[in-house]
């Protein structure tokens, strides 16, 4: 019970972050279109052009491909070969989705480690218009791998504890 | 070192492992366990892969598809295509042509372009008596050329890579997606004749006048996106801002279908869609850089070379090297990991690089509506409710026209350099 109960209170909290992440990712987006619909207006009709603009955008872009991606992760989006796994008997199928969260969290943990030691490295370095640390550009990558990993894990054990279907 | 990049990238692929997923693993085990570089180059690459302005035109193409779809674009789109080919027998299997090709001209991605198009007409079809499989299939096809008429999200990442303008490329693809979109209503056609599909009766001038007008805010938009990159006042990323804001007035103030309740969703969708591809473009420059590293181009091209210096030869065996990898690699992971490796041959056979990379996407389209990964037939069968053996069966007659229009390309460069040299800039 107290198990299940941990359990229920994860997958909650999980969508909670979810829903959050969600509407980080649309305010980001807006305020990518606008930042570089800026840069647009600044230069055809006030003749001037915005130093930061191509920089802050180029940051928000990656923050929005490693964010996007994790929400990806929980909706099961990010497309495979189905064809080769859905021959297999059901329960054999079962494993094979089992396996492929696993593998997939190997991969999330390795973006969460070496995207923490580059943080040491890049860290000190700082942005040529903006002057931030390139830490938080950087960060997007170790904060992406553990909502990935997070999520995936989620899967792996829905699967194994038959609450998620597989396709027949 | 490059057997484990493979056969692990083989095996994980196989196994239903998501495509960005085996490629950066199939990358991380060979930089860890095979090599000296140190393995925080792999997220060191694959932060610089998405931290790129030029790609930037990925999501905000992506969002103005949206935007003007959820703005009842699509809709509008379709009723113009039937009033202009629905008279025809199999009339409805050109308009989802036709409707393709107008969608095209506002997104960048095929996918996009089958849900779009055949939400809408896959149950017309149904509804009017056409095979379902057929109706999807035809649908499916159609869709591919979403990546062909620009903007185009293939070439957008194509221009990048290889420094070929990416207005250019757009202005490229426009014949490309003519000729295979009218061989597409070809086999439509006599399929469509064989089984007695009969089409619309033939409309009113005013009918026609009446579904132009309301369709020709959407298709005034590819004007103004390669008008301004043209006209040297646009980059593409600032062509595609602009098409969202455009798309967000069109949708918002002029046709009042979009609503503010529908923002949020819109905007995650598309962030989703967006980081899905940046995710497969951030793994596959680790797995590109490796080979790159390990001079596996050079090695490539030597053999290639050695067996043939013939550019008749060589792009014939290019095409079904890039035919045989569609139909399971993912068209966005192929063209940063093959394009690379390409390119030296290409470039020193004297082949242009305009026209090699609007025949790439031209060929990895056909990927797109083949098995074993066939992104139009997946959505093809998810609206059409039909299974992925009768959708095959169905799209092959369609497939069956679509190779030789590839090696017609692939053989007469004119028709995808014509128009940049027309417009100038290239």
């Amino acid at each position: 019970m107290g198990v299940a109960g941990n359990m229920r209170f994860l997958r909650k909290l999980l969508g909670c972050v979810n829903t959050v992440t969600e509407y980080i990712v649309s305010a980001l987006l807006v305020l990518m279109v606008v930042v570089v619909f800026l840069q647009v207006i600044f230069r055809f009709v006030l003749h001037a052009s915005l130093p930061w603009s191509e920089e802050l955008s180029r940051y928000i872009l990656v923050w929005l491909s490693f964010l996007g991606a994790a929400i990806g992760v929980r909706r099961g989006a990010h497309i495979g070969v189905e064809v080769v796994v859905s021959l297999f008997p059901k329960t054999l199928n079962v494993a094979a989705k089992v396996f492929v969260h696993t593998v997939s969290m190997v991969f999330f943990s390795l973006l969460i480690l070496y995207g923490w030691r580059i943080l040491g490295v890049v860290g000190r370095q700082l942005s040529p218009a903006m002057e931030w640390s390139m830490a938080i550009p950087y960060s997007a990558i170790c904060v992406g791998g553990v909502l990935m990993l997070a999520y995936a894990l989620e899967h792996a054990v829905d699967v194994a504890t038959g609450k998620e279907r597989t396709h027949s | 070192m490059t057997s484990l990049l493979f056969c692990s990238l083989l095996a994980l692929f196989f196994l239903n492992v998501p495509i960005a997923v085996s490629i950066g693993l199939a990358s991380a085990a060979a930089l860890i366990f095979t090599s000296s570089i140190p393995p925080v180059v792999l997220v060191q690459k694959m932060f610089t892969a998405t931290d790129s302005f030029p790609l930037m035109a990925v999501p905000f193409f992506i969002l103005a598809g949206a935007l003007m779809e959820s703005g009842g674009i699509s809709r509008r789109l379709v009723d113009f295509a039937n009033s202009i080919v629905g008279r025809f027998s199999g009339g409805l299997a050109f308009v989802a042509i036709i409707a393709c090709i107008f969608f095209g001209a506002i997104s960048g991605s095929a996918v996009a372009c089958v849900a779009a198009i055949g939400t809408i007409l896959i149950p017309s079809m149904v509804r009017r008596g056409y095979d379902a499989p057929f109706s999807t299939a035809v649908q499916a096809c159609a869709g591919t050329l979403g990546v062909m008429i620009p903007p185009s999200i293939p070439m957008i990442i194509y221009g990048v890579m290889t420094g070929v303008t990416i207005g250019g490329l757009f202005m490229g693809g426009i014949l490309p997606g003519f000729c295979v979109g009218g061989s597409l209503m070809i086999v439509a056609w006599i399929i469509a004749r064989k089984r007695g599909y009969k089409g619309d009766e033939k409309p009113c001038a005013a009918h026609i006048w009446t579904t132009f007008k309301d369709a020709i805010l959407a298709l005034l938009m590819p004007a103004i996106i390669l008008g301004g990159i043209y006209g040297g006042v646009f980059t593409p990323t600032e062509a595609a801002v602009v098409a969202v804001v455009y798309g967000f007035v069109i949708g918002f103030f002029v046709y009042k279908e979009l609503h503010f309740r529908d923002l949020k969703e819109i905007l995650v969708n598309s962030v989703v869609g967006t980081a899905m591809i940046m995710f497969i473009i951030a793994t596959s420059s680790v797995f590109s850089w490796i080979l790159t590293a390990q001079k596996i181009p050079q090695s490539v091209a030597e053999s290639i070379l050695s067996f043939s210096r013939n550019p008749v030869i060589v792009m014939f065996l290019i095409n079904v090297l890039l035919l045989f990898i569609g139909t399971f690699m993912e068209t966005v992971a192929s063209i940063i990991i093959l394009v690379p490796v390409l390119l030296p041959v290409i470039t020193q056979l004297g082949i242009d690089p305009l026209h090699f990379g609007v025949l790439i996407v031209v060929n990895l389209a056909v990927g797109m509506v083949t098995p074993p990964l066939g992104v139009c037939l997946f959505m093809g069968c998810r609206i059409g409710n039909v299974s992925l053996e009768e959708i095959t069966r169905a799209a092959w007659p369609f497939i069956m026209v679509m190779i030789p229009d590839i090696f017609i390309l692939a053989y007469v460069p004119w028709i995808s350099t014509v128009l940049p040299k027309l417009a100038g800039l290239y």
